[in-house]
């Protein structure tokens, strides 16, 4: 039996006048993964976690958190997510004690030890005026909101941006854990794939406000290889392979291909891309992939 | 939750708490030499003025940053993001700005009201002649309870017009004049005639003392057996044979303005009306008023709630 996606949503759209932030997006989101949300500025990255964190209605389609949905259910839902916004808003007059308290009245599932003991190993004072922090220590205060909610399901947009090296590994640390403790799910919206691709074992790639490709780590990676070989030479590919991008220089090209069977005959390299080739790949070549591809689609990829 | 709402609007309550205190320090203390003799030294353009203003003002502040503020600081992502519904944040916000604002005003009436009897006034007439009647609209606004219901009226209006404009600069901005439009809409078209109007008519025109402490509405000269102009007349259209008459009149008799107008006021069978509100009508008009202004603060504030899920964040 499929067990109930953390998150989904069906043929989610947002329009902002005559833009749309987010078209048609249809995801299913497997509970206690780490899922990366990848795109360009302005892809609808942030749109999307607005609305599934509720603070923006959707012009049309359907949210469902935990199989519930979004419609029905509200202050419960609520105490099913954690946002962390891209500005990070806190209020600049509060202490972080004060901060800490606003948390704690109102959510009922509030965790004050969690809370404390996160910002105590980052040396956060709790008297300062969170307008006098840094911005890596407000970003810090920001997640100890979200990580002490303790909530199933984590939205977190560009979580890192704020945050030296360091910081960055350890809250991977500190998510994946929460991960492994809670079997949490995290959607991280970021452009730092790198770190992302040590952590995130679900992949999100959204351009032009659409889709592009959404599947389990492994299966895409294992699904998508690069071809380095001459300009000029033709290659067979099986029919059920699709060129996502291909890009040259001078005599070279390279091409990223997604294939599920093995490539034939092909006189140069057949290698196994990062997941930066493979996101490049993709949003050099999205104006080709208009509708969603969902690895696993039809194949109960929910379940893997 | 109540600490929470108190907490975020901590700045705006302290601010509205100050200038409270400090206005009823300056009432408290000049309420205790204040009597009949100096009391124009303290009724004072300006400290009306500042009775106008202030409630006006505080309330329509605290309103506009109460919503308008976390919009205009996206704090409203953090705090739409907690385990509590919008509506609920709304609500207990509202309700600590507005308990707030009702327990200062309050303060200032009750003040107020001891300052204008310490001074025996009241305000009507005193022994030397005829002082400023307690009905009249500049001491009508200031007095009473009424102040309770402006000030929250305003901060329902900036609490409202927050959730639309979503800046509290331009909410303060949009809320002064549609405030002082509702104010004058209020004192001009609905305060005289809340209550049916008292008449007073007299054939020579002379004032019964107790007009002194009412409010003049209209004063006309009108036909006998008449206590409000004809259909399609105003209070100011003098009746065409009394215009006659007193042309008539002029080149016959060199007499004073005043007898010539008597005397033709008598001969044509007219009479001096006078409509206006006796002083014996301040309370219930003060009470209609206060409710009519908290009525409206209520609706303004159903409907900032009932709007609050419909804001894009």
């Amino acid at each position: 039996m499929t067990p109930t996606p953390a998150v989904e949503t069906v043929e989610l759209s947002k329009r902002y006048r005559r833009t749309w932030a987010v078209r048609d997006c249809t995801l299913s989101i497997p509970a206690g993964r780490i899922v990366a949300l990848v795109g360009p500025n302005a892809a609808g990255k942030s749109t999307l976690l607005r609305m599934l964190a509720g603070l923006t209605t959707p012009t049309s389609g359907e949210i469902r958190v935990l199989g519930r949905d979004r419609e029905t259910a509200d202050r419960e839902f609520l105490g099913w997510i954690g946002y962390l916004d891209q500005e990070r808003p806190l209020y600049r007059g509060f202490s972080v004690t004060e901060m800490l308290r606003y948390g704690r009245e109102t959510n009922p599932g509030w965790d004050d030890d969690r809370a404390h003991q996160y910002l105590a190993d980052l040396a956060i004072p709790l008297t300062a005026r969170i307008g006098k922090l840094s911005g890596g220590q407000q970003a810090q205060v920001a997640l100890a909101l979200c990580l002490a909610k303790r909530p199933p399901v984590l939205l977190l947009d560009e979580p890192s941006a704020a945050l030296d090296p360091v910081a960055r590994e350890d809250l991977m640390h500190v998510l994946l854990q929460a991960v492994v403790d809670d079997r949490i799910t995290v959607l991280l919206a970021s452009h730092a794939i790198a770190d992302l691709a040590t952590v995130c074992d679900y992949i999100v790639i959204l351009a032009a406000a659409q889709v592009q490709l959404a599947g389990e780590m492994e299966r895409v990676l294992a699904t998508h290889r690069l071809l380095i070989g001459s300009a000029d030479r033709s290659f067979d590919l099986p029919s059920d392979s699709t060129v996502i991008a291909s890009s040259t220089t001078g005599r070279q090209a390279s091409t990223l291909v997604r294939t599920g069977s093995p490539i034939g005959t092909w006189l140069g390299e057949v290698i196994q891309p990062t997941l930066e080739e493979v996101v490049l790949g993709y949003l050099r070549g999205r104006g080709a992939h208009v509708g969603a591809q969902r690895e696993g689609a039809g194949m109960g990829g929910a379940a893997s | 939750m109540i600490w929470v709402a108190w907490r975020t609007q901590r700045l705006q309550l302290l601010v509205t708490v100050g200038l409270a205190l400090l206005l009823a320090f300056w009432v408290a203390t000049t309420g205790l030499t204040v009597s009949q003799s100096n009391i124009w030294k303290y009724w004072t353009d300006g400290a009306v003025f500042a009775l106008y203003a202030l409630p006006a003002i505080v309330g329509i502040g605290v309103g506009a940053s109460l919503v308008a503020g976390e919009l205009d600081h996206r704090t409203q992502r953090l705090a739409w993001t907690q385990g509590m519904s919008r509506r609920q944040w709304l609500i207990w916000k509202i309700a600590v700005g507005a308990g707030v604002i009702v327990i200062a005003s309050g303060l200032l009436v009750v003040l107020i009201q001891w300052w204008t009897s310490a001074a025996n006034i009241a305000l009507t007439s005193s022994a030397r002649g005829p002082t400023r009647p307690v009905i009249v609209p500049s001491v009508f606004d200031v007095t009473g309870i009424v102040i309770i219901g402006y000030a929250l009226f305003a901060f329902a209006l900036g609490v409202a017009l927050g959730t639309v404009v979503r800046r509290p600069g331009w909410t303060f901005a949009a809320a002064v004049p549609i405030f002082i439009g509702a104010r004058l809409l209020v004192r001009l078209d609905v305060r005289p005639h809340i209550l049916a109007p008292a008449t007073y008519s007299s054939p020579t025109g002379n004032y019964s003392p107790r007009l002194t402490t009412g409010w003049l509405l209209n004063s006309g000269i009108l036909p006998v057996g008449r206590t409000s102009p004809l259909p399609g007349h105003g209070w100011s259209t003098l009746p065409r044979r009394f215009t006659a008459c007193i042309s008539a009149e002029k080149s016959q008799y060199a007499q004073t303005h005043v007898t010539r107008w008597a005397h033709c006021v008598v001969v044509n069978h007219l009479h001096y009306v006078v409509q206006y509100q006796p002083a014996s009508h301040y309370w219930p008009l003060q009470g209609a008023e206060t409710a009519i202004f908290v009525a409206a603060a209520v609706l303004l504030l159903g409907l900032a709630v009932l709007g609050v899920n419909r804001i894009t964040a």
